[in-house]
């Protein structure tokens, strides 16, 4: 047996040495060395290795650790760490602005980190709180019409109760159906509401929503039963209705009569992608029935619940193959499934019931919250390292006194720590300040609750651990390499690699910032871009009034007031704003067979072009006269479509549904009539129904000289005529503003986390350029001495710097180019990033980036050469 | 400070330093008490009550000098202590004591 073999694993004595005392270390691993020879003896040396780390593990109780007599202290002992404490204080203390730099933007970068996480994480748990939320799907339809398709996040009605009878794999279904706009009256109140859901019976077996009061089972089950959310009941029945209750309450909701209470809810979990202020039984809904007859209306969000075992591709192919057999001809509906979870995150089309958002904002803003950090970490590691220089006597004393490396390293570790540590401290006493500002710009109601919120600490504390780690690693080995010899003969030269490696952080730290900076840029003008894009029609000073069918009847009477106001140019009724026109419907054109298409349509009276401004392509005003009769004004991509030039559609008979014929009398440029996210379709405007039926706004067009009067002015006349809907409007361009609420909004965080960015680099660049400056007084006092102006030495002092954030530009703007343009391409219609964006981009980092080098660089070439030369 | 007491084990490692003599250190202690028991002890068991012994007075130890058998590393060898033998004395004595006002077991 050779040498090797006898001795034990050399990795279990250490393990021995970390916790044994040197006064005790020597026996007892004698001892147990003794028995490890022993056991050789009997078994294999596995056995013994084994036994041996056993035994190892078995003496890690007082008799070894502790230490007895004189010489009861380890070798760094609390003195020491004091004294270590000591020296950090006193450090942290005597250069003020390097700890303050140092601190500000640590803390800066946790501060936005933290407020990403709380962000990221709120979005990523939408609708986690159902139980049922793995077997729970939504089924968003797709329609099929020759070669268009038409992805939907609705379903039919009939899907759900089809696919509950056909299918074993299917539990329960749940259609729910939102209304907009409805006006609920009770004794206290009459307002318009717009959150009001009609969900079935099966609600609450499915979700898990809570119900205050009521029967989850029974509550939506009778027609005209309505839950109230909590906050609706307090609106509408005052604090005190606990007391004794709403169950048994009516309230009146618009022309659909008295509704029962069935039930008070909990209010919607903000993280929930449906979010209710009323719940009305499925049963309610009238048109309902007819809709269960067809696939016509696919206008129901639906879920189903499957069982444990089922597979949901397996169930989808099925059911299509089931649908396929139901219809005829070229339109095809099919379904999908969508997972309950990612419904808020994934779903490509927005769900009618709550907010949406998308997983890229997740990955964006995760990515934010990562680089800011470690911006602020690059600060730490260059600040240290170039000051490392003063503390190059430091190390060498200690080394010479029997200091080991490790405990330096050690030692600098520990000052990051506590550096870091001051910093997270600062930084929550930030976010708790700077809450409710974030919450504002993130539209979120976001909560810091550092005594229950573990994950949060958790965080905090891998931040505090890993900022440590990451930013005092560097600086701490290097550091302790100093050679003590050299050092104390004062013969310190700079570690090359030590300025290469700065150079790149502070080069990579910039073009960060300046990714940021270029994204903010194109965010704002792409907004821009959208809101003043000529739409094709003149959407400013137009109001908009919503109208209900009892208020439709007398839109004709109402329109005919507001026009003979002198400061009201122009009235027209539309089923939907031209701001947003999503709704779609067959059509067909006599062309040798039907051909049945499926278009975006709208309802339009006479005044719509005018009151507009759209530009007439062909063709004559609408008439009325024949209301028996359908008559279009399609825009020019459906007269391309069709394959007609805009004169010789005029006169073509088209229909929609199953309708009579009509005929086309005008065609209309094409104007956008969705976000500028997509293409202008193909748009088909009839004329609106005599009856209340698709009257749904009155558009007005005021002239801008006195406004609150004329709002004034068109309420007051809105009271004397309807009494039992309050007056409400919006102006049209708000609503067009509304649809880029999600660039809006990432604008707004984008433009917040860039200039922190560009902040914390900054301090960074301030703090190297002042440390360096600092170092060269000497050096810029004799060359002032021997001729040199101010302005030479500025230069002198910024030539490095300019040059790495030079770099950082283009390296920046290279990324951020190709970047953006992705996110661009989103975009329909959109801007291009532009000579001017780079060049603003260019000027706004290098100006800041000089001032703040200029900052230190000219107050060195002020001082009096006299004052840094006389010491020597 | 309560009056010393010896534990059950702690009462047969002394008893083992004081057959051993001169030789008594924790892996020599181990393998006469393993013998003697006829069990496995573990060496912490034996470490833990000689370093108590030595605490409570018992038992004084001194460093011998290095081997090759151990990688040269030194023991530790214990003694009784006159404090330790009386301890001892004083149990067996309590022992005996009580043992004989058990009927059927005085000529044990």
């Amino acid at each position: 047996m050779d040498k090797q073999a006898q001795q034990p694993p050399k990795w279990i004595d250490r393990l021995l040495g970390l916790y044994c005392s040197a006064q005790r270390v020597e026996e007892i691993q004698g001892d147990l060395h003794e028995l490890y020879a022993q056991r050789l003896q009997r078994a294999s040396k596995r056995k013994a290795d084994l036994a041996y780390l056993w035994d190892v593990l078995k003496c890690i109780r007082p008799y070894a650790y502790r230490m007895k007599g004189p010489y009861q202290h380890r070798i760094n002992q609390p003195d020491m760490i004091i004294n270590y404490l000591k020296l950090s204080l006193r450090r942290l203390l005597r250069h003020k602005s390097y700890s303050i730099i140092n601190i500000t933007g640590l803390a800066l970068g946790i501060v936005c980190f933290v407020f990403i996480y709380l962000f990221v994480r709120h979005e990523l748990s939408f609708d986690k709180f159902h139980s049922q939320k793995d077997n729970i799907y939504t089924v968003p339809f797709t329609w099929h019409f020759g070669v268009t398709t038409l992805p939907s996040s609705h379903a039919t009605a009939n899907i759900g109760p089809l696919m509950l009878t056909k299918y074993a794999e299917v539990e329960q279904f749940l259609r729910l159906k939102m209304r907009t706009s409805l006006v609920i009256t009770t004794d206290k109140l009459t307002a318009q509401e717009a959150n009001f859901i009609y969900a079935d019976s099966t609600f609450f077996d499915l979700l898990s929503f809570g119900l205050i009061e009521g029967n989850p089972q029974t509550a939506l089950t009778e027609p005209n039963s309505v839950i109230l959310s909590e906050e609706m009941a307090n609106k509408y029945f005052g604090e005190n209705w606990r007391a004794n209750g709403l169950v048994g309450n009516t309230i009146s909701v618009g022309q659909r009569g008295e509704y029962k209470v069935t039930g008070v809810a909990e209010n919607s979990p903000s993280n929930s992608h449906i979010q209710f202020d009323f719940l009305g039984s499925f049963s309610s809904l009238r048109e309902a029935k007819a809709d269960l007859e067809n696939f016509e209306n696919s206008a129901y969000m639906t879920y189903v619940l499957l069982n444990a075992q089922a597979d949901p591709n397996a169930l989808i192919k099925q059911v299509n193959s089931g649908l396929k057999e139901r219809f005829e001809g070229e339109s095809v509906v099919e379904i999908s499934l969508l997972p309950l979870e990612d419904i808020y995150l994934h779903a490509d089309n927005s769900n009618g019931v709550g907010p949406t958002s998308n997983i890229r904002f997740v990955y964006i803003f995760s990515a934010i919250g990562v680089l800011i950090i470690l911006i602020a970490c690059i600060n730490y590691m260059n600040l240290a390292t170039a000051r490392s220089v003063e503390r190059a006597k430091e190390v060498g004393v200690k080394k010479v006194m029997g200091a080991y490396r490790g405990q330096l390293t050690l030692q600098f570790l520990g000052e990051s720590f506590m550096i870091t540590l001051v910093a997270v401290v600062l930084a929550i006493a930030a976010m708790l300040l700077l809450l409710p500002l974030f919450n504002a710009v993130a539209q979120k109601e976001l909560v810091i609750d550092l005594l229950r919120d573990f994950d949060l600490l958790g965080i905090l504390f891998m931040i505090w651990s890993s900022v440590s780690l990451l930013a005092g690693l560097y600086p701490a080995f290097a550091m302790s390499a100093f050679s003590a010899t050299s050092v104390l003969k004062g013969r310190f030269i700079y570690s090359n690699a030590g300025v290469v490696l700065r150079r790149l952080l502070v080069i990579f730290q910039f073009a960060i910032s300046v990714v940021l900076i270029v994204g903010t840029l194109v965010i704002h003008k792409q907004l821009s871009f959208v809101r003043n894009a000529d739409l094709g029609y003149d959407k400013d000073l137009i109001i908009s009034l919503p109208l209900d069918p009892q208020t439709a009847e007398r839109a004709d009477y109402l329109k005919d007031q507001y026009l003979r106001q002198s400061d009201i140019t122009g009235a027209s009724i539309t089923s939907q704003l031209p701001s947003r026109i999503n709704f779609e419907s067959t059509f067909a054109i006599k062309d040798g067979e039907e051909n049945r298409q499926l278009m975006r349509a709208a309802g339009i009276d006479n005044d719509y072009i005018n009151t507009l401004g759209l530009e007439k392509l062909a063709g004559g005003e609408m008439s009325l006269t024949n209301k028996d009769q359908y008559e279009f004004v399609i825009n020019e991509s459906a007269a391309t479509f069709f394959n007609w030039t805009p004169e010789t559609a005029i006169g073509q008979k088209i229909k929609i549904w199953n309708s009579e014929w009509g005929t086309v009398t005008a065609v209309v440029k094409d104007f956008h009539f969705t976000s500028l996210h997509e293409k202008i379709k193909p748009l088909i405007l009839y004329n609106v129904e005599e009856e209340a039926f698709g009257r749904n706004h009155l558009m007005l067009r005021v002239t801008s000289e006195d406004f609150p009067n004329t709002i004034s002015k068109i309420g007051s006349i809105w009271k004397e005529q309807i009494d039992h809907k309050p007056f409400d409007y919006t102006f049209l361009n708000d609503r067009l503003a509304s649809s880029y609420k999600k660039e809006q909004r990432l604008s707004e965080l984008f433009t917040i986390f860039s200039v922190l960015a560009i902040v914390i680099g900054c301090l960074g660049l301030f703090g190297l350029v002042s440390y360096t400056t600092f170092q060269r007084y000497r050096e810029i006092g004799i060359r002032k001495v021997l001729g040199a102006t101010s302005f030479n030495i500025v230069v002198l002092l910024s030539k490095s710097f300019s040059r790495q954030v030079m770099i950082a530009l283009a390296v920046g703007i290279g990324a951020s180019y190709w970047l953006m343009n992705t996110w661009l391409e989103g975009f329909e219609y959109r801007t291009t990033i532009g000579w001017d964006t780079i060049v603003s981009v260019a000027v706004i980092t290098l100006g800041i980036a000089l001032f703040t080098m200029s900052f230190k660089a000219i107050q060195a070439a002020l001082t009096n050469p006299a004052e840094t030369l006389k010491s020597d | 400070m309560k009056a010393t007491s010896l534990g059950d084990f702690e009462e047969l490692v002394l008893m083992s330093v004081i057959i051993m003599g001169d030789q008594a250190y924790a892996v020599g202690i181990k393998a006469d008490l393993e013998e003697r028991l006829g069990k496995k002890i573990n060496i912490s068991a034996i470490h833990t009550a000689l370093y108590r012994l030595e605490d409570k007075g018992f038992l004084a130890s001194s460093i011998g000098g290095a081997t090759s058998q151990r990688g040269g590393r030194r023991k530790r060898f214990f003694t009784v202590t006159v404090a330790g033998e009386a301890a001892l004395l004083k149990l067996k004595h309590l022992r005996d004591t009580m043992y004989q006002l058990i009927p059927g077991m005085t000529n044990g």
